[in-house]
């Protein structure tokens, strides 16, 4: 087993995936905790989905390379994020669903850029992620928009509580509830554009959402969650690198499939929110 | 300085005054709210009574910042409010507040020390202090490590004012607080108020269950889209002023 590990972190391309997994896992396992708190899950979902169209756009401008597609993804979440939430306050339509209208569309040009350019088999790995295949760009991509996004959450962790809690109670403190909420969905786009190289597009929104989802089932601390939910994305993300070198599998999917599992267990066992807990009768409140 | 910190200098602060000149609040082409003046001062207990769209809620929160004003202002201890200040807490009905959400009831109450300490000083013994002092004028020290949405509806109305008053407010702005409490609790509830109030504190709530209002009030406006009466809660609920609130008798 040793010797095992020994040989897999002899070669370099190991050394970068670990790394990579180790500040993937974290930063995604912890900025999911705000997702999670938020109850923003469907609409970073609905994010994600236009990291993939981002991408196509940043090839059909400067060619499919690694910039091009982070750059491309973050700018296409950000213009459908803002746009649908724009568009959702001066109509009657949810943010939600305008967001669906917009990203489908993207989704649908990017298809159409992509075919044009005859690219398409090569964007797999932007799909589904490779993290055997990151290089030193990435990892200082990776160390500095995570480096950002932590100091900024954690700089900034009292008054993204009382706004998680209540936007009313936020506003009355003073605090512009409407940039918070901008603030905190850009901060969820950089964090999604990081996890391409981990899980890729169509996967980036389990990574993110999993680890503190789980944690959630266990704890009545933010702290906990948040924190929690950076340690089970380390442990998860590494563990993937390290199963699928030894049985040569696509990491990104064992790894949203540890992530699965681990809530799917976590769901099974949490004694107060998860089954056993709601199967047990309901405590009644004690007497005021 | 203060009034009724932590329920201390007590002679200081009963003549510190809210008063409201003329607040409009239109939400579109609707308009909520029409010239509503009133001054109110330290050390009473204020109800607001109207029927459902009268106006309690949007006055409240146009009163402690939440929604923007179309004209009036709120003058806070003889200073027009520009923005909003810790001394001033809305506490929303209980139906309004996420119960579920990862806090414990202490947890909570420090959030009231957040206005106070901004996003970066250090939570210092003093401010340990003050949250378990709220705790305790509210009676809930025994739930602290509770999470909030495993209380009852009594408890949880009592932690949401000790969340106030860890933010030293001295003037409290209650949407509803006894609705759906039951006998018990609401009364419990009323003598903390009115603790609260002979301690210098400003309580002004909306309430909807007309036959209790003089009990626990010392004053009652009465609003339907505009100032109806304020004065003396007995003086106020009178039948002419009740049908022009509500358009017949409730």
């Amino acid at each position: 087993m040793i010797e095992a590990i020994q040989d897999m972190l002899s070669y370099q391309f190991n050394q970068r995936a670990l790394l990579a997994a180790v500040m993937i896992g974290f930063l995604n396992g912890y900025t999911g905790g705000y997702v999670v708190l938020r109850r923003g899950a469907l609409f970073a979902g609905a994010l994600s989905h236009t990291l993939f169209p981002g991408i196509a756009v940043g090839a059909l401008l400067a060619g499919l390379n690694p910039y091009s597609a982070l750059i491309g993804a973050f700018v296409m979440a950000l213009v459908v994020g803002l746009g649908s939430q724009g568009v959702a306050a001066h109509s009657r339509v949810d943010r939600e669903a305008v967001m669906a209208i917009f990203y489908t569309a993207a989704t649908a040009g990017g298809l159409l850029v992509l075919e044009r350019l005859g690219t398409y088999v090569r964007v797999e790995d932007y799909l589904f992620g490779n993290i055997l295949r990151v290089s030193n760009w990435d990892l200082w991509f990776v160390f500095i928009a995570g480096f950002v996004v932590l100091s900024t959450v954690m700089l900034f962790q009292r008054p993204l509580l009382v706004f998680l809690f209540s936007n009313d109670l936020a506003a009355s403190y003073g605090l512009s509830v409407r940039l918070i909420d901008y603030l905190l969905a850009a901060l969820v786009v950089v964090t999604m554009v990081t996890s391409l190289q981990a899980v890729g597009a169509l996967l980036a929104i389990g990574l993110l959402v999993a680890p503190a989802a789980t944690m959630y089932l266990f704890s009545d601390r933010p702290s906990v969650i948040l924190w929690g939910g950076g340690v089970a994305g380390v442990i998860i993300s590494v563990g993937a690198v390290v199963i699928t070198n030894v049985a040569d599998l696509q990491t990104g999917a064992v790894m949203v499939i540890l992530l699965g599992a681990f809530f799917l267990i976590g769901f099974l066992v949490s004694p107060r929110y998860g089954l056993p807990g709601s199967l047990r009768t309901r405590r009644k409140p004690i007497d005021p | 300085m203060g009034c009724a910190v932590n329920g201390t200098r007590i002679e200081e602060h009963h003549h510190h005054t809210l008063k409201a000149d003329g607040l409009h609040v239109h939400y579109g082409s609707i308009c909520a709210l029409h010239d509503v003046s009133f001054e109110l001062t330290c050390g009473t207990a204020v109800a607001l009574i109207g029927g459902n769209g009268a106006g309690k809620s949007t006055l409240m929160k146009r009163m402690v910042g939440l929604i923007p004003p179309s004209a009036g202002q709120v003058v806070w201890r003889g200073v027009p409010m520009a923005q909003s200040t810790h001394e001033i807490a809305y506490l929303p009905q209980r139906s309004d507040v996420d119960w579920s959400f990862p806090l414990t009831v202490r947890g909570l109450v420090e959030l009231g020390r957040y206005p106070l300490l901004g996003p970066w000083r250090r939570f210092a013994a003093a401010d340990h202090a003050a949250v378990t002092r709220a705790m305790d004028r509210m009676q809930i020290a025994a739930l602290a490590g509770r999470q909030i949405g495993q209380l009852s509806g009594g408890q949880q109305q009592r932690v949401m004012i000790a969340r106030a008053l860890a933010q030293d407010a001295h003037v409290l702005l209650l949407d509803e607080p006894f609705a759906g409490l039951d006998q018990p609790s609401q009364e419990l509830l009323i003598r903390l108020l009115r603790e609260l109030v002979s301690s210098g504190h400003l309580v002004v709530a909306s309430h909807h269950d007309l036959k209790t209002v003089s009990d626990i009030f010392d004053q009652a406006i009465l609003l339907n889209g505009t100032l109806i009466a304020h004065g003396p809660s007995r003086d106020v609920l009178t039948p002419d002023n009740l049908v022009r609130a509500f358009g017949a008798l409730p």
